[in-house]
């Protein structure tokens, strides 16, 4: 933030054009609240000063330039307050000269007065125009926050129009939607009726219901109670019954035990003397088995002496029954081959039936049986 | 010789019997020396025996007996040989045995098993049992049974030479 100073030539320049801008901006104050004519002529004076006033403005411009970048900021302000001065002098040109534009008019030549009264006294005392920088800057801001504003106005006013739409909807929709409420409610109340009518009857007939229920339970209840009490009885009958019995029974098996003992008394008394008996007998049989025993070994020794003899003979007799078995085997053969060999010594003139002994008729024979 | 016209005889029964009949005939015709329709009762067995038929001596005897007169005169006549050789000779009876059944035989006498009889076995068995052997029967079988080397008799070699022959 280099503080824009001029040199001291410049400065007194611009001290000099900015004390006559003071100077006549306050004459103009001093003429401003009087005569319709009188304004028209402050009017125009004042159109004169503000062509002055460019002209110090441009020859400001002119001098800050030379200044180079350094004195961009000046330059800014010096166009800015240019611009800002045109549109004022438009806005005056278009309306007509109002108690309030005058009032307005009044208060900014004011605070151009004082503002330039400002920095006149910085430039004339430090060479530079700090308070003029400030003052367009302020302005600037303010300006920019009034832009702000309006433009917040302007969506502000956009929105209450779409909340406005969005509420008419909304409202139609709800307006729908009681609507269908309302016939839900009495769909809803004819439904609930019916139910009541339901329950009642529902009511009644289960009411009913339990009441048969409970009386045919009961009904139940008496009959199995009779059935019971008739089977007690009967039970009670045949416990009777069967209490008869058993005492006859007891008293008939008494009385069996008791024959039972006696014969098993009997029997005990027969059984010793019986085994006593047995015993003896037992003993005579003993010593009769041992005697028999005796006689069997004598009798086994004789038997095996005579088998042997039996043996030998049957072996003699199966010798004797082979050998002529042989024999008439061999004889038969004998005479076989003896039967054999006597015909066929007949037959081929053998021995005693050579041609010695049939010497006439052998011719005779052998021709006939040749002839066959 | 002798089985051939028994053979054709199958054929024809008729004239089987009549081929008998004439061999009958003319084996008796042979032997009948007075040419009377008889035959010397020792002549039979060779009669028979020459009719190709082997009997036993036993059976010999008891067809004999069959055919001799009433009072024995020595002689047999034809007329009762006939039927009674016709019939042996149809029946096929008395008929050589087979070779087999001869080699039994021989088994028989040769107790020890030994293939062959010894001379003394032989003459033994053939002299002395069965229907004895005359001599000269006996010299005729050792003749043409006998190894003369070694004194034996291979009989089934014996048995079988003398089978062929036969057929």
């Amino acid at each position: 933030d280099i503080m824009p100073s001029l040199t001291s030539v410049e400065a007194i320049h611009s001290a000099t054009v900015f004390e006559d801008c003071v100077d006549q901006l306050s004459i103009l104050g001093q003429i401003m609240p009087v005569s319709y004519e009188e304004a028209k002529d402050a009017e125009e004076r004042f159109e004169q000063t503000m062509k002055q006033k460019q002209q110090v403005t441009g020859n400001t411009k002119s001098a800050v330039e030379r200044r180079g970048d350094l004195q961009s900021q000046g330059r800014k302000v010096g166009s800015e307050l240019k611009n800002n001065m045109h549109i004022f002098s438009r806005s005056l040109k278009q309306s007509p000269l109002t108690t309030d534009n005058m009032e307005k008019v009044q208060a900014d030549r004011a605070f151009a007065e004082r503002v330039l009264y400002g920095t006149l006294l910085e430039i004339s005392n430090s060479g530079s125009f700090q308070v003029l920088m400030d003052a367009v800057k302020n302005e600037k801001d303010k300006k920019a926050r009034l832009q702000e504003t309006i433009l917040k106005e302007e969506q502000g006013r956009k929105r209450v129009r779409a909340l406005q739409r969005q509420v008419v909807d909304v409202r139609r929709e709800k307006e729908v939607e009681i609507q269908q409420r309302n016939e839900m409610i009495a769909h809803l109340k004819d439904q609930l009726q019916e139910m009541k009518a339901k329950t009642n009857m529902e009511g009644k007939y289960i009411k009913k219901c339990a009441e048969v229920g409970v009386a045919q339970t009961q009904k139940k209840c008496i009959i199995m109670e009779k059935d019971n009490r008739s089977e007690i009885e009967s039970l009670k009958d045949k416990i009777d019954e069967e209490n008869r019995v058993n005492a006859e029974v007891e008293s008939y098996l008494l009385t069996h035990q008791e024959r039972l003992q006696k014969m098993m008394e009997h029997w005990m008394e027969k059984y010793d003397k019986d085994v006593e008996a047995k015993q003896k007998e037992l003993d005579i049989l003993k010593a009769s088995k041992a005697k028999d025993l005796e006689r069997l070994q004598e009798l086994t020794k004789m038997y095996a002496e005579y088998e042997q003899v039996v043996v030998e003979d049957r072996i003699d007799k199966e010798k004797a029954r082979r050998k002529a078995e042989m024999e008439a085997e061999e004889l038969k053969s004998a005479v076989r081959l003896q039967s054999w060999w006597r015909g066929t010594m007949v037959r081929k003139g053998l021995g005693p039936y050579s041609k010695k002994k049939k010497k006439g008729k052998k011719g005779k024979k052998s021709g006939k049986k040749k002839k066959k | 010789m002798e089985t051939k016209p028994a053979d054709e005889g199958k054929e024809n029964a008729e004239s089987m019997l009549a081929d008998i009949q004439k061999k009958v005939s003319d084996a008796f015709d042979i032997f009948d020396h007075e040419s009377n329709k008889t035959v010397d009762v020792r002549e039979v067995g060779t009669i028979v025996r020459s009719l190709g038929c082997c009997p036993s001596e036993a059976e010999l005897h008891d067809m004999l007996a069959e055919i001799e007169e009433e009072e024995p005169t020595g002689y047999v006549r034809f007329e009762r040989f006939l039927p009674m050789m016709t019939r042996v000779l149809m029946e096929r009876r008395y008929k050589p045995q087979a070779e087999d059944i001869l080699l039994k035989a021989w088994h028989v006498l040769d107790t020890e098993i030994k293939g062959h009889l010894t001379q003394e076995e032989l003459t033994k068995y053939m002299t002395q049992e069965g229907e004895p052997f005359l001599q000269e029967e006996m010299e005729e079988m050792l003749s043409a049974a006998m190894d003369p080397d070694k004194g034996t008799i291979l009989y089934k070699d014996y048995a079988s030479i003398m089978a062929v022959e036969e057929a």
